[in-house]
């Protein structure tokens, strides 16, 4: 986490996508009340891992809770590799929706 | 009786009584009525019998029910489909999915009534991120990244409101409309606004020009089918996406038939396609 990255990186890598499995990458989850939480995966690391452990960190069941990347919904088996996600993206939270009526 | 040398009396003209002249308009009215609104075809009040008998198994099987594109159904959504029951996010998506799937094989006579329609759906959490975050603070215009939405006939859109009550919202790009459909009768002008909103600020992210909104209206109509009960709008919600997107929208089901379209919505969930036979 204390690496810095821009220092660190030539600047002709710049959009160069990055294709190294190992590689890490910084992802924003925000709720849908807008509390932010950071993890840092690497890029070949199921986001099911992720999904638990923000899930445990807030305290709620994971099967009332939806992962969303750019309104996709998150699949067991999805990395941010499959899902071709980009340094410092984020991941949407968003509850259970349920209606029958207007109260 | 007839004195001589004179003529005879002229024919009396007919003159028709006044019932016989009402009854006359009543009918051809009627006839004219029936041409322009044709009766509607009913909806049967239950499935083939092998067909109930695999939604009962369906409400019996644990775990995951279905799964289709990025959505999938559990034992614990689809109970949910049991008469009086609100429906949740899962079902109102999953059969979103299976409208998009549908609309994408673009099968040429795939349904009796209607013809199927270019539509995109977007899911439930759409209109949430739309509604309280925003275009950009949303990041709204990735969600439509691998997708025209101005090239579709039609964009379909569930509206979850206060956690309480779904309606289903339309962009009718072969109409020109915004149009809102709530078997309460109430959501109206916010959603007709807020589609607009939509659209202006995806044309100007996507297309870099403003959009032509000329021609366009707002499209609430009276004759939206009502519910008479504090459940069934989700069943209403998915029945007018799916009619939409067939460019259906004169419906044909009312409130009696949602007991048959809950457990229809079942079979067509656990098959993980729409049945095409009504």
């Amino acid at each position: 986490m204390s690496d810095n990255e821009h220092g660190g990186n030539p600047s002709q890598d710049e959009g160069v996508k990055q294709e190294d499995p190992n590689a890490t990458i910084n992802i924003k989850v925000v709720s849908s009340t807008g509390e932010e939480v950071f993890f840092k995966i690497k890029r070949s690391t199921k986001l099911s891992k992720l999904q638990g452990a923000y899930a445990s960190k807030v305290g709620k069941d994971v099967s009332s809770i939806r992962f969303l990347y750019d309104g996709d919904r998150i699949q067991e088996d999805d990395t941010p590799l499959s899902l071709e996600m980009e340094d410092n993206d984020t991941i949407d939270v968003m509850v259970e929706q349920v209606g029958g009526r207007r109260l | 009786m007839l004195k001589r040398g004179s003529s005879p009396p002229p024919p009396k003209p007919y003159i028709p009584e006044l019932d016989k002249l009402l009854s006359y308009f009543r009918t051809r009215d009627a006839a004219i009525d029936e041409r322009l609104h044709p009766p509607r075809p009913r909806l049967p009040t239950s499935l083939p019998e092998d067909d109930e008998k695999s939604v009962e198994a369906t409400f019996r099987r644990p775990g995951v029910i279905a799964k289709i594109a990025r959505e999938q159904v559990a034992s614990a959504d689809i109970v949910r489909l049991r008469p009086r029951q609100w429906l949740n996010d899962e079902i109102i998506n999953f059969y979103g999915a299976m409208i998009m799937a549908r609309a994408e094989e673009q099968k040429e006579n795939a349904v009796p009534r209607g013809k199927i329609l270019k539509a995109f759906y977007l899911s439930s959490f759409f209109w949430q991120k739309l509604s309280t975050d925003g275009y950009e603070k949303g990041r709204l215009a990735k969600w439509t990244k691998k997708v025209d939405i101005f090239s579709r006939d039609v964009v379909l859109i569930p509206v979850n409101h206060g956690n309480a009550h779904w309606t289903a919202a339309a962009i009718n790009f072969q109409k020109k409309r915004f149009e809102s459909y709530d078997s309460m009768g109430m959501a109206t002008e916010a959603v007709w606004k807020r589609l607009r909103d939509y659209v202006r600020a995806e044309h100007l992210n996507k297309k870099k020009k403003p959009f032509d909104f000329t021609g366009w209206k707002d499209w609430a109509p009276d004759s939206t089918p009502q519910q008479d009960n504090g459940y069934d709008c989700g069943v209403f919600t998915c029945q007018f996406l799916e009619s939409l997107s067939r460019g259906e929208d004169d419906f044909v089901f009312t409130q009696e038939d949602m007991p048959y379209l809950r457990r229809r919505m079942v079979w067509e969930i656990a098959h993980t396609r729409l049945r095409n036979d009504v």
